[in-house]
């Protein structure tokens, strides 16, 4: 059987029990200080990254809104 | 501020100098009064004749004064409003008439056109002050477009023109002066004045304010002595710190108009409007814009802090930011981290050189104040060692470019080159990446200390950096050669730093100059090196080597047989030979066929550097090793984002209609980060949005950094955050205010489509804008060395595995190597198709004729040139209704 996945950005990423936003952030080492997410096309105001889980499937995007050049 | 008190000038000194003009025309206007954004007119200046393209627009009114110069004026008529907007649109229209095929940027009708858009001027939103400035470039042969910050282009529309534009070639070095207040136009000889920008900006702005106070009615356009001897000048727009109480300068950088500036020996254009208030622009509806810029306003006092502090440090913030995403070029884009970049972070520039506090706009009213000077900076090295200077910057593209591109993570050294950049008259992008060019093809022993006449080309040497620079400026050393960017150093060392075979070398009768043959990799050079050409040296005293740890290793054996004292340090410097008789001379068009390996003589008038020596040309796998990684596009440098991991990111710099820079298409977060635009359409739009509406603020006097450098809080609920679409909403509304009509994102792209697809028209009717053309250089796709393969090894053989569907276990870093980059160009073709198509191109590259017809730019003159091209191609369409456009 093929192990459960979350999407983040558009790819596949490995779910795990109890995976919260934060840990993503910190696994992926997105420390930039603007930063949107959504998950299922909801949006999820930073002070509920620490405590919201994702589930396996779930569409998650973490957007930098970085201007750049 | 005292600190920056090097330069000041003596009243003497300014009296000596105004004596020293000879007046060569004055031309009287009628005021006028501007309308919903625009003067209706544009001021002509023609030196040393006056040129009658075939459809250049007539005068209106004229004076011709002495040695052939015209000043007049032309009519902004409702066509040009129409179709070209202002700014870049109005610069690409009179350029357009201006020239003719054969016109290359040394030639006198090639025209400098600045203009500001219709916005321009505007105090109550931020970033409201830009010009744009239009010319054929010396480093593309296309036409180039480059924005640029100060109190020029305001105070010319407050003057009473919509643009400005400088045509011909002056025998003597002149000051153009045009004073808004008296409505009047002069031209003077100016002999006596600096070139450099930081001393004549300040001569200037005192010569012709008529109090301390008037300077800041002043604004001078100055270009400085190193663009004479590169392809790389840029102008420098002044605008006076109140504050501060001396000049600042920013700068129109890319594609080299500061060197077509220079050519027409022009010193300075000076401007002087006294007067100035809000309403200028007479806008239609006052209440919209002030609506817009207190909303802006407000956002910038409670969030710039906590986003990118842009007050603080400017767009220098980005750099640690660039880093740990692996973004930040790095030793010629080879990678995109380094582990000494927290040597050149914002955090150091603002603890230890960027003065605080000051409100630093280059515009009024721009809240966002990034325009960070370091004062009372002391130089080390050049014509100013000693000073104590105002150094406009550093900005994220002179940290990234003349640090970590060049391998250099010394702040002091990065500080020090952006300052002789600016003065001297060069952009600081191309300096940055033709130099890391150049370091690269040294470090990998395409050519040697000989060639560089004992200049260490090893990364970071920041020594080096400078003095490239002042070579330059002096138009002798490999400076020179450096200076006239990757595409002609491609071809220069090409042509004369091959090795001899083995079956000529009896030819160079025992001349030895080519006698060092290990490159020099990561370790200080050997004195033996120096030594071997100790006797048959001459020594060329320089200055600034006192604290190079490297240089300090050699400086003993140096200066013992020199015979000089611990104060100097000096460059090994062979001594030119005298012609070895044997070795035949042969012309430019001879070197084609000319054998690999077998020395000649030959001459560039443009580069006579080592025009005394023996040539030999480069093997043909040389030369091709050169084109994979000097990072140039159509002949501009690439600017200093690293782009391999962004496919967006390399169309964006490729498709990019001057060449590559980021001012089109800033995509590698939305990209390679976010993988917001996954598909080739998704790209492709993308890569026709941003274009069209950054295109947008060109034609309409604004600056891109308060659209996107600070988002307010709502924007995360935005169904298209990256858009910024309450900004964009802002935009419309001033547009409105200032205009009087409402605007839409359709009627917006639009507007940017005309002009954009004109440009595009425009390069290929110079011979470029072919697909071909738009073909980026290897490096710009991904790891094209073993080296860069290996230092990012898990991430390359992942996507091998997971998205090419090869395993790459068993294969060698070669091989590996060789995937990738199959599979990128694979990519990469297929994202230009699709952007050509979204962009309504055939896959050559070349606008189609119902494209012109939809964006209402199917006027007879753009039609002719695309017709063979389509025709050719096949895409020249049938039907009645296409009859007449045949
Ligand atoms: S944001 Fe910076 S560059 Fe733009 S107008 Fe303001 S000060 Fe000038």
């Amino acid at each position: 059987m093929n192990e459960p996945v979350i999407t983040l950005n558009n790819r596949p990423y490995p779910f795990k029990e109890g995976l919260t936003i934060s840990a993503i952030m910190t696994e992926r080492k997105y420390d930039f200080p603007a930063i949107i997410v959504r998950i299922n096309n909801k949006h999820i105001e930073e002070e509920d990254w620490q405590t919201t889980t994702v589930a396996a499937d779930d569409n998650v995007e973490i957007i930098h809104v970085f201007g750049g050049g | 501020m005292s600190d920056n008190c090097s330069h000041k000038i003596s009243k003497d000194d300014i009296t000596r100098m105004k004596a020293a003009h000879k007046r060569l025309a004055t031309y009287s206007f009628e005021p006028t009064t501007i309308e919903r954004g625009y003067n209706n007119r544009s001021l002509y200046i023609s030196i040393g004749g006056s040129f009658d393209a075939s459809n250049q627009d007539k005068l209106t009114a004229s004076v011709s004064g002495e040695n052939c110069t015209v000043i007049g004026e032309k009519a902004v008529t409702p066509h040009m409003k129409d179709k070209f907007v202002g700014g870049k649109g109005f610069g690409l229209y009179h350029l357009w008439k201006a020239i003719s095929e054969g016109t290359r940027w040394n030639s006198p009708e090639n025209d400098i056109v600045i203009s500001p858009g219709p916005l321009a001027g505007i105090t109550q939103y931020p970033g409201a002050g830009k010009s744009l400035v239009c010319a054929i470039s010396p480093l593309t042969g296309i036409p180039v477009d480059s924005n640029v910050g100060g109190f020029f282009g305001p105070f010319l529309k407050f003057a009473g023109f919509d643009a400005l534009e400088l045509q011909g070639k002056s025998d003597e070095e002149i000051i153009i002066f045009i004073d808004g207040n008296e409505h009047t136009v002069t031209i003077d000889t100016a002999p006596l004045e600096a070139v450099d920008s930081h001393i004549l900006a300040e001569q200037l702005s005192e010569m012709y304010a008529s109090t301390h106070e008037d300077k800041e009615n002043i604004s001078v356009i100055s270009c400085g002595r190193a663009s004479e001897n590169s392809y790389i000048g840029c102008l420098n727009f002044s605008f006076w710190d109140k504050r501060r109480d001396c000049v600042r300068l920013k700068q129109a950088g890319r594609g080299g108009i500061g060197t077509v500036f220079r050519h027409k020996k022009i010193k300075a254009v000076v401007i002087r409007y006294r007067g100035l208030h809000g309403d200028l622009n007479n806008p239609s509806k006052k209440g919209l814009i002030n609506a817009a810029g207190v909303r802006l306003h407000k956002e910038m006092a409670h969030l710039d802090t906590s986003q990118n502090n842009m007050r603080k440090i400017g767009t220098a913030n980005i750099i640690e930011v660039m880093d740990r995403y692996d973004l930040l070029p790095t030793h010629n884009f080879q990678f995109g981290a380094h582990p000494e970049t927290p040597k050149i972070s914002s955090k150091v520039f603002i603890e230890k050189y960027v003065t605080q506090n000051l409100p630093d706009g280059c515009w009024y009213g721009c809240s966002m104040s990034c325009a960070k000077a370091a004062d009372g900076f002391e130089l080390r090295t050049g014509p100013y060692k000693g000073h104590k200077v105002c150094v406009d910057g550093p900005e994220y593209e002179n940290a990234a470019g003349l640090g970590s591109n060049v391998g250099c993570f010394d702040p002091h050294w990065i500080l020090e080159a952006n300052f002789y950049c600016d003065t001297y008259g060069v952009d600081t992008i191309s300096m940055a990446t033709m130099t890391a060019f150049a370091e690269e093809c040294y470090q990998r022993g395409l050519y040697n200390l000989n060639d560089t006449e004992g200049l260490d080309m090893r990364w970071g040497n920041g020594y080096t950096l400078n003095e490239l620079m002042h070579q330059m400026v002096t138009g002798d050393g490999f400076g020179v050669i450096v200076g006239k960017g990757i595409r002609q150093q491609k071809r220069i060392f090409a042509e004369r730093f091959g090795k001899v075979s083995p079956e000529y070398e009896h030819m160079l009768g025992g001349y030895v100059w080519n006698d060092i043959k290990e490159p020099v990799i990561d370790m200080p050079i050997p004195t033996s090196h120096f030594n071997k050409n100790l006797e048959n040296c001459e020594f060329l005293q320089s200055t600034g080597y006192d604290d190079n740890k490297i240089l300090g290793e050699i400086k003993g054996t140096i200066l013992e047989n020199a015979g000089a004292n611990n104060d100097s340090a000096y460059i090994a410097k062979p001594t030119k030979p005298e012609k070895i008789e044997g070795i035949p001379t042969i012309t430019r068009e001879e070197i084609a066929d000319w054998p690999v390996g077998k020395p000649y003589y030959s001459d560039d008038p443009d580069c006579s550097y080592t025009n005394s020596r023996p040539w030999v040309k480069m093997t043909p796998e040389q030369v091709a090793e050169m084109e994979e990684f000097g990072m140039e596009n159509k002949g501009l440098e690439y600017s200093e984002y690293l782009m391999k991991e962004s496919l967006a990111q390399q169309g964006g710099y490729a498709l990019c209609n001057k060449g590559p820079q980021h001012d089109e298409a800033w995509l590698i977060f939305m990209d390679m980060v976010n993988n917001q635009i996954p598909t080739f359409e998704d790209k492709a739009e993308a890569l026709h949005y941003f274009p069209m509406f950054r295109t947008w603020f060109g034609l309409l006097g604004l600056c891109k950094l308060p659209w996107n450098d600070v988002t307010p809080v709502n924007n995360k609920y935005e169904k298209e955050p990256a858009k910024i679409p309450e900004h964009v909403q802002n935009y419309f509304d001033i547009y409105e205010g200032v205009l009087g009509k409402r605007h839409t994102e359709v009627s917006m792209v639009r507007q940017s489509e005309r002009v954009y697809t004109f440009q595009r028209i425009f390069i290929l009717r110079m011979g470029s804008g072919q697909r071909k053309h738009d073909t980026p250089p290897s490096r710009s796709l991904g790891p094209i060395t073993e080296g860069e393969y290996l230092s990012r090894e898990e991430r390359y053989d992942a996507q091998m595995k997971d998205i090419i569907g090869i395993d790459p276990c068993g294969k060698s870093t070669a091989e590996k190597v060789k995937i990738i980059m199959d599979y990128r160009w694979s990519q990469f073709k297929q994202l230009v198709d699709a952007v050509y198509k979204r962009r309504g191109w055939t896959p050559n590259g070349i606008p189609k004729l119902e494209k012109l017809i939809e964006i209402e730019m199917d006027l007879p003159e753009l039609v002719a040139v695309i017709r063979p091209y389509l025709k050719e191609e096949g895409y020249w369409p049938q039907g009645e209704e296409y009859k007449k456009y045949e």
